[in-house]
């Protein structure tokens, strides 16, 4: 039988990609499906017969962006929503001078979801996960609002107990859970507005969200860097992970299932798998939730594309893979286990790389000041949604940096900015998506 | 056990009616509800009840800076008094008069516009003050610059009041208060909550600080440890200094605790405990607003029966397999948190008291949190293959394990399925009640002599990594 692909195709094509991905992943505020979006339309290479290597292409740098992108949202505060969860934990070590360790630990789960993927895709997944699709993919939308509910009703409140009197604490208890449903509810009226306005060109449709997921996730971090005019310690660079091994099996399995659940429901993102995969786990401590971070977004990035490998699942989750999947879905088994292999083999690779980048930028944070980082990132931020989406991007950028300003000041879980994307998908499957609109006056 | 655990149990009940899930293919989500009402006794407890709760003595050892929100807030020298002694501040001022600059000891005067007051650092203290200032004191007198004290007010043993350099509060303070509560809770009869705030410093850490209850000596003994992160993580070095760790008092009466270790204070907020006299002893009811009426069997039934109300108004044709869902989500939630140590007050009116936990699994509560997650994954998938096919879902089961094992009756097949799913959860509770027994042996066997009592405590506070 003639494959379309060879071994040496998987390797040289996977790894292309992983180096793509490490070269560029480490910038704040490029998420990978935009990247992927840049490199497969800037080069033509997959179009003129060589589409049957994408997928591999598109695995590697997927594989490399869930190691790299630890970097930013380690040292450079800015990072998707998938991430929010971790910020706190690793600006915390970061800032006690362990923003390597931090790192470190992240790729310790990294690795390991990585590991676990392959492993479990190849064996017991080939026979477990087609059930799993055929039983649970009616209730998809089910799962969604539960986990969106869920959310409000487990917001801890955080400031209550500076209350003086009894109704006072009860106030500051419940202002923060209302001013977390005003969040949700700005930010899904800026995802209907971004996708049913018209604000956005067609040409760049792609990349409607963009202005949003930086301003709400990565512009308002950076100003309050700015703003607090923060300064960063000297930070050890030597290489200590420092965790037990019960923290490393209760991280790497709340991480494998939150970032499962999220690779599997569709909408349902990282930050909010990892939420329930840490309930689940009963995960506690940093070094176990950093960890678990590293297994979440390997699984829920690499995982949510190598569906697209399995010939007998058939589903497309996460941009990547719609992108991929236009140019070319594999189809047999061989193409299935040519992924696994590039899974371990691009891991391997952004390990080493990661830990050795996180050492260069450590040293530089120490000679360069942090502040003139931090406005440096502003302005490429900015530039960015301007290149990708024009002035009336911006325009969206501002809206969702108050958007995510609001969340910090209310002292809520920055997911909740995904309203963005919810929203719209809850008023879709509830058919009220022609009320809101018409409330908001977009449309006929 | 975790909030998701409750709410997905909630879920799982859902896919015991077919009705209810045929709604969901549909795309009608009332079903929703079953999750809202299995996680409501907690939602009840912690988002009303906590803050409603009448608090006798609140204890605030390190009150916070009310911009910041973080501690130490600044106190005015012409402010401090004995009420103030042991609680942890900053003072602000320049240094008038050295008195004594040597090695581990500095006594100085510092003024500010309200006052001037004699302060004292010593040990560890004296090195972080000298790091601080960047300068010796004498240069620090000499510039007149304003310099900032962190530490709290003592009294010295000719009973005069002097500010201690410290980065935490005295522990005696705490001990002395919980001592109180329990004298009073003894002497008035009637249920004596104190709240006990944590202290939350910059960068998002927290001091942790413990409550030992020594039944045996009549004695409250807090240690202050180390500053941790928000997920429990000690920061190296910042553990005080011997003496400034311990604080003791004695209570008049004895008291009993019924958990055996000891209360940990650290990141999200400090807990209220409650002290009611049960014949002659003291005993103590950790977090009393929490585990009452909401956690009952009775609670149950009335949540069923709002839901099914709310429904049927709503016009919700399937409300009454709803109610049932609600009420099988609320009560799983009821008997989960039974399976742990605290229980709850399982049948009000006809009982008054929480009625002690099954303690399953004490020493690794996480691993039955993870094991009633599976059994619930379990009820799901179990449910799901069986009605998939009536609901037009699949045309055939999705798992047959008649197709594995043939010699399997057709009446007993879904039984067996059930029993395979649910085997992981059965073997990790099975190990929950070996582990009970071992841990009850180890912390509660009669004639325990004081020595294993005091290891009990040392391995906890290594447990809690500090010291």
């Amino acid at each position: 039988m003639e494959y379309f692909i060879t071994p040496v195709d998987v390797i040289l094509w996977g790894l292309m990609g992983s180096g793509v991905g490490l070269l560029l992943s480490w910038i704040p505020g490029l998420h990978i499906a935009n990247l992927m979006i840049l490199i497969l339309f800037a080069a033509p290479i997959f179009t003129g017969g060589n589409e049957y290597a994408a997928p591999y292409f598109a695995l590697g740098a997927v594989v490399a962006f869930s190691f790299m992108s630890s970097i930013a949202s380690t040292y450079l505060s800015v990072s998707d929503e998938s991430m929010m969860l971790m910020l706190f934990p690793s600006q915390r070590y970061l800032l006690v001078g362990r923003g390597h360790r931090a790192i470190l630990l992240y790729c310790t789960g990294a690795l390991i979801g990585a590991l676990f993927l392959a492993v479990f895709m190849t064996t017991a997944g080939v026979y477990v996960m087609p059930v799993i699709y055929n039983l649970f993919s009616p209730y998809y939308w089910f799962a969604l609002l539960a986990v969106v509910v869920f959310m409000f009703m487990s917001e801890w409140p955080k400031e209550a107990d500076l209350g003086v009197t009894r109704l006072g604490k009860l106030w500051l208890a419940w202002r923060q859970i209302l001013g977390g449903l005003l969040v949700f509810f700005a930010s899904g009226v800026l995802g209907l507005i971004a996708t049913y306005s018209g604000l956005i060109r067609l040409e760049v449709a792609f990349a409607r969200l963009t202005p949003l997921f930086i301003g709400f996730f990565g512009l308002p971090w950076v100003l309050r860097n700015i703003i607090s005019k923060r300064r960063i310690p000297l930070q050890d660079t030597r290489h200590v992970v420092e965790t037990a091994p019960s923290a490393v099996v209760n991280g790497a399995a709340s991480g494998i299932i939150g970032g499962g659940i999220a690779a599997f429901f569709p909408i349902i993102t990282g930050g909010m798998g990892a939420l329930i995969g840490g309930h689940m786990a009963s995960s506690r401590g940093d070094d176990a939730f950093l960890i678990s971070q590293g297994a979440a977004r390997t699984v829920y990035y690499t995982g949510a594309l190598f569906f697209l490998f399995h010939p007998t699942m058939r589903v497309t989750r996460g941009a990547v893979a719609w992108l991929v999947g236009g140019l070319y879905t594999p189809k047999t088994w061989i193409e299935f286990y040519y992924g696994a292999a590039l899974i371990v083999l691009a891991a391997g690779l952004s390990l080493i790389a990661t830990i050795y980048m996180s050492k260069a930028i450590s040293k530089l944070l120490t000679r360069v000041s942090y502040v003139h980082i931090s406005a440096v990132i502003a302005v490429f931020l900015v530039a960015l949604v301007y290149y990708l989406t024009g002035i009336s991007g911006l325009i969206l950028l501002l809206a969702a940096t108050a958007v995510g300003f609001a969340a910090m000041i209310f002292n809520t879980r920055l997911t909740y900015c995904l309203g963005a994307l919810i929203l719209p998908v809850l008023l879709n499957i509830t058919g009220y998506t022609g009320l809101a609109l018409s409330l908001l006056g977009i449309g006929e | 056990m975790r909030g998701w655990t409750h709410f997905f149990s909630g879920l799982a009940m859902v896919t015991f009616f077919p009705p209810l899930l045929s709604d969901l293919v549909n795309g009608v989500m009332w079903p929703v509800l079953a999750g809202v009402a299995a996680y409501m006794p907690d939602f009840v407890d912690f988002k009303f009840r906590k803050f409603l709760w009448k608090l006798d003595i609140v204890v605030d050892p390190a009150p916070r800076d009310p911009r910041s929100k973080l501690s130490p807030r600044r106190i005015r020298i012409g402010k401090l008094s004995e009420n103030e002694r042991w609680r942890f501040y900053y003072i602000e001022g320049y240094v008038e008069r050295v008195v004594e600059d040597r090695e581990d000891y500095a006594e100085f005067d510092l003024r500010d516009e309200t006052g001037v007051i004699r302060v004292v650092a010593r040990d560890r203290d004296y090195y972080k003050l000298r790091e601080t200032l960047g300068l010796s004191l004498e240069e620090a007198a000499r510039s007149k610059r304003r310099i900032t004290i962190p530490g709290y007010l003592e009294v010295s043993e000719q009973g005069k009041l002097y500010w201690n350099v410290a980065d935490a509060p005295h522990p005696q303070l705490i001990a002395n208060a919980v001592a109180e509560a329990i004298n009073k809770a003894y002497e008035s009869g009637r249920m004596i909550t104190i709240k006990i705030h944590n202290i939350r410093m910059p960068g998002d850490f927290y001091r942790r600080f413990l409550v030992h209850y020594d039944q045996e000596n009549k004695r409250i003994v807090v240690y202050m440890g180390p500053l941790v992160s928000t997920g429990g993580l000690p920061l190296e070095g910042t553990e005080p200094p011997e003496y400034r760790k311990v604080g003791v008092a004695s209570t008049k009466y004895p008291f009993r605790k019924i958990y055996p270790r000891p209360t940990v204070i650290d990141a999200f907020s400090g807990p209220e405990i409650g002290y009611v006299r049960v014949s002659e002893v003291v005993e103590e009811v950790f977090i009393p607003w929490h585990r009452g009426f909401s956690h009952s069997i009775t609670a149950s039934l009335v949540a069923g029966l709002v839901a099914s109300l709310i429904a049927l108004i709503a016009g919700y044709a399937n409300f009454l397999y709803l109610g049932i869902a609600c009420t099988l989500g609320y009560l799983a939630h009821v008997l989960e948190d039974q399976l742990g140590f605290m229980g709850s007050n399982l049948l009000p009116p006809l009982t008054k008291k929480r009625v002690p936990g099954a303690m399953l699994g004490p020493s690794n509560p996480g691993l039955m949190n993870f094991a009633t997650n599976w059994l619930m994954i379990a009820i799901m998938i179990w449910n799901l293959n069986r009605f998939s096919p009536d609901l037009g879902i699949v045309p055939y089961k999705l798992i047959r394990l008649s197709a594995l094992i043939p010699r399997i009756p057709p009446h007993l097949e879904d039984y067996t399925l059930l029993g395979v799913l649910i085997s992981p959860t059965i073997l990790v509770y099975l190990w929950g009640l070996v582990d009970r027994w071992l841990f009850i042996r180890k912390y509660r066997a009669p004639g325990v002599e004081e020595a294993k009592r005091r290891e009990t405590v040392e391995e906890v506070l290594e447990e809690v990594g500090g010291y």
